[in-house]
């Protein structure tokens, strides 16, 4: 299907179809060695994957309603590839971590209830891994349980420091006497966590949508006032898209800036 | 902005700590260890050395936030040997009290806040790219 429309594409677009493919292939080959995992793979295969193509297909459309003319739309061309990658390599990551955390704490409702009936640690950590809705996530608790026996493979699993700190914990409890106790601290820990995280993040969300609109807005003015006026008034819409941006850098750093007080 | 405030965040690590079978010395130290990047883990770190080198006196006058004060206070009372778990418990439920609203004094501040940048930048930004093109060709066309 994907393959249909590139050729689509690429005969719509002559030219710059080469641009699109190059694009598909960098942006692959960056994915695929990153996330050689296949459990990861497959938490991209049904969220990410038709969200990535429709992005490249805009992107490819934007890219060919700039004149190929001016050299800085020329150079940014020749890395909005990479650039395109490496943000939707970070924001996958972080989405995949926030999941995981998500994951963990109705994975370890399940796991002291395995606990309290009486099944082992490790037989339980299974158990409960297996009760998980998706198969990613399977995987990825059982990948977990190998990591906690051999520590070299916590280098393929990206771990958030809070979900290194959840394994380090898990750690303890497998060697503890008391292991329930420890889980039950554990998990008053998560939920309490939880809670405030819930909090921020609604805060966070209000802002993020706010820029998202703005951006999605000031884009569109911009491709038309471009196209309108072309190179004439260079200097004026780069002014407005140096504004823009600084603006948009400011929103987004609000949510770290803010300080508790206590 | 972190999810936990520093203070609960440290009460509820050293208190999963002891729980789990840890002197209150080691919890700290483990706690400390565990958040490098917290500025309240490296407060509690010098602290720590200010015990040891018998100037905590003079380090406690320097540190402002009171509930901080209260923690380093327990954890102090828990290094002279004093049993503080069920303390830690109390100062927990107060703390999630305070944290909760200072939480929810900051996120009514922050639509506030979020006006300031699109006021000052984004605003100006959509003006200059729908009316300067507009106002040079007006100029252009007075001066002819």
């Amino acid at each position: 299907m994907t393959l249909i429309l590139h050729v689509t594409i690429f005969i719509m677009l002559n030219w710059k179809s080469l641009l699109l493919f190059c694009h598909i292939l960098i942006c692959l080959k960056f994915l695929r060695t990153f996330f050689h995992n296949s459990w990861f793979l497959n938490f991209l295969s049904p969220m990410v994957w038709k969200i990535w193509f429709f992005c490249n297909f805009l992107l490819v459309f934007l890219i060919s309603q700039i004149p190929i003319s001016f050299l800085f739309f020329k150079i940014l061309l020749l890395y909005t590839p990479l650039i395109f990658s490496f943000f939707l390599q970070s924001t996958l990551i972080f989405i995949w971590q926030q999941q995981c955390y998500i994951q963990f704490e109705f994975f370890l409702n399940t796991l002291i209830a395995q606990i309290k009936i009486g099944i082992g640690f490790r037989p339980a950590f299974k158990i409960a891994a297996y009760t998980l809705p998706q198969r990613h996530f399977q995987n990825y608790f059982i990948e977990i349980l190998d990591a906690m026996t051999f520590s070299n493979t916590h280098r393929t699993l990206f771990l958030s420091p809070s979900l290194q700190q959840m394994i380090e914990e898990l750690k303890r409890a497998d060697s503890s006497s008391q292991c329930l106790d420890h889980l039950k601290n554990l998990r008053h820990h998560i939920h309490t966590r939880s809670i405030f995280r819930k909090k921020v993040q609604s805060a966070l969300l209000q802002i993020h949508i706010q820029s998202f609109v703005l951006l999605i807005l000031y884009s569109g003015l911009f491709i038309f006032i471009f196209n309108k006026t072309g190179l004439k008034y260079i200097k004026v819409l780069l002014l407005s898209l140096f504004l823009f941006g600084t603006g948009l850098m400011i929103l987004s750093q609000l949510g770290k800036k803010i300080k508790w007080t206590i | 902005m972190d999810y936990l405030a520093p203070p609960l965040n440290a009460v509820l690590q050293i208190q999963l700590k002891i729980k789990s079978g840890l002197s209150v010395r080691s919890a700290i130290q483990s706690y400390v260890k565990d958040f490098p990047d917290c500025s309240f883990a490296t407060q509690i770190n010098l602290w720590l050395f200010y015990l040891e080198t018998g100037k905590s006196e003079r380090f406690m006058a320097f540190t402002k936030k009171s509930y901080r004060k209260i923690l380093i206070d327990i954890l102090h009372r828990g290094l002279k040997g004093e049993p503080i778990l069920c303390i830690l418990q109390e100062f927990e439920t107060e703390l999630k009290r305070v944290a909760l609203q200072d939480l929810e004094q900051q996120i009514q501040k922050l639509p506030f806040f979020s006006l300031i940048p699109i006021f000052l930048f984004q605003v100006p930004a959509f003006f200059l790219l729908l009316l300067a093109p507009l106002l040079r060709e007006l100029q252009e066309h007075l001066y002819f």
